[in-house]
């Protein structure tokens, strides 16, 4: 009985390969049957083997680079990368060297080359706080390190060309008060700027109320503008879309929620302004369904803006990596031809984009803010 | 295992290729209405075109909600 289901084992082992081993099988054999479990557990053996050597090819298909071929899902997940933020530098303040100053975001020896390398050759970087405090904190004797990322340097870069734009747009303006106006780049800046207070903050607002909120929505609109147009550019390491990154995006999203209820409460007093998230007259029993439902669009707001802004940067690049992952897929030199008209198309609608989400991200803002200060429109 | 992956893989595409047909359609129709308005009032082709961009605004951002979800559940899927 042992000798058959010993034997049906080894068959559905040898069959499958996947199956577990019969481990209950061998220790019922008896004496006289010694050769055949001997013979049972070689076969296992082989079973067992083969199933290492299909497990075997199994990842070094999987593995990227090991056999020169990867995947075209690996390569277009290689690309996806790209998309991701990595630090870029860090920052390095406090210990015994009373160091301040800037420290490479990836682990390097004393001579400053990289310990690590990932799969594309550059050197790993930290993804996280606590990985470069427990590299660095002996060579300093101790403090405090913070990752540098290229979306912040991203940001910063929108932001400092901003403000050198409207300095030199001002210093423009004060200079030519009293004429007409001249200049291509300030006619642009100009005419921007009145299609925001114009069309945009007076009509949703009215003059009276939106005189207050101009100067926030053109910061909003020209920050997210520029950092869409700074995601565009190559870079190196330092550029990245910095919006298309669900963070900076909640960020922006979180300063429209703030001024949506400091500017109400600021209108109609703190009490008042709770109160109006009720429609007025309503009768007690529909309070119950009500105030869930606007607690609900209290949030959604915010995080439509966020996600809406983050989907339409992410996807324009999403789709030329696409593109470019063709070329990977077939292989050939050729395909780069129709992929890079295509690509150029993508870029074009892009840069349509940018402005298009700019406008609508500082719109909708508008809306939420106006509606909040005066809610009976 | 295989097999799971490769269904998540053809969930995602229909999934995204849904929302594509949805998202679409929504904007086409609004497009008509707003160039069949701007047609027969001329002077209010500036209103309606600031309301057609918001509005297809909207309808965009729930699209690529959709396809976020779509992407997501791709990329998480696949590279496990």
């Amino acid at each position: 009985m042992s000798l058959l289901s010993a034997l049906l084992a080894s068959l559905f082992a040898l069959a499958l390969q996947h199956a577990p081993a019969p481990q209950a099988a061998a220790p019922q054999v008896a004496a006289p049957q010694a050769q055949s479990a001997v013979q049972h557990i070689e076969e296992q053996v082989e079973g067992l083997e083969d199933e290492a050597e299909h497990l075997e090819s199994q990842i070094a298909a999987h593995a990227p680079g090991h056999d020169g071929k990867p995947t075209s899902s690996q390569i277009f997940q290689g690309l996806f990368k790209h998309l991701e933020p990595h630090a870029v530098t860090a920052l390095w303040f406090g210990g015994s060297k009373k160091m301040f100053g800037l420290v490479p975001a990836y682990a390097a020896d004393t001579d400053g080359n990289a310990l690590h390398e990932d799969e594309h050759g550059n050197p790993a970087v930290f993804h996280s706080r606590a990985e470069l405090n427990a590299h660095y904190a002996a060579d300093f004797g101790g403090g405090q390190g913070i990752l540098i990322y290229n979306i912040n340097t991203a940001q910063w870069l929108a932001a400092i060309t901003l403000v050198i734009v409207v300095l030199l747009a001002a210093r423009s303006a004060r200079r030519q008060s009293g004429q007409a106006p001249r200049g291509t780049g300030y006619h642009i800046l100009e005419s921007i700027v009145l299609y925001v207070r114009d069309d945009m903050v007076y009509t949703v607002m009215g003059k009276h109320h939106g005189e207050r909120f101009v100067p926030l929505f053109l910061t909003q609109f020209f920050f997210i503008l520029f950092m869409n147009l700074f995601g565009l550019m190559y870079l190196g390491s330092i550029g990245g879309t910095a919006t298309a990154n669900l963070a900076v995006t909640g960020g922006m999203a979180l300063t429209t929620l703030l001024f949506i209820h400091f500017s109400g409460m600021r209108e109609h007093g703190f009490l008042h302004h709770w109160k109006n998230f009720v429609p007025a007259g309503l009768p007690w029993f529909v309070l119950p369904i009500i105030i869930p439902v606007e607690l609900m669009g209290m949030i959604v707001k915010p995080a439509a803006l966020t996600i809406r802004l983050f989907a339409n940067m992410t996807a324009g690049h999403l789709v030329v990596l696409g593109f470019f992952g063709l070329i990977y897929l077939f292989g050939s030199y050729a395909i780069g031809v129709p992929v890079l008209g295509m690509s150029i198309a993508i870029y074009c609608l892009e840069l349509f984009v940018c402005f298009v989400q700019a406008y609508i991200f500082t719109y909708l803002s508008i809306i939420f803010v106006g509606a909040s200060v005066h809610p009976e429109h | 295992m295989d097999m799971n992956v490769g269904l998540v893989g053809i969930g995602a595409g229909i999934g995204a290729g849904l929302a594509i047909i949805g998202g679409g359609g929504g904007i086409s129709r609004l497009a008509a209405a707003a160039m069949e308005g701007m047609a027969r009032q001329p002077e209010a082709a500036g209103d309606i075109k600031g309301t057609t961009i918001i509005t297809a605004a909207f309808i965009e951002g729930v699209t690529l909600f959709a396809v976020v979800v779509c992407l997501m559940l791709a990329l998480n899927t696949v590279q496990k």
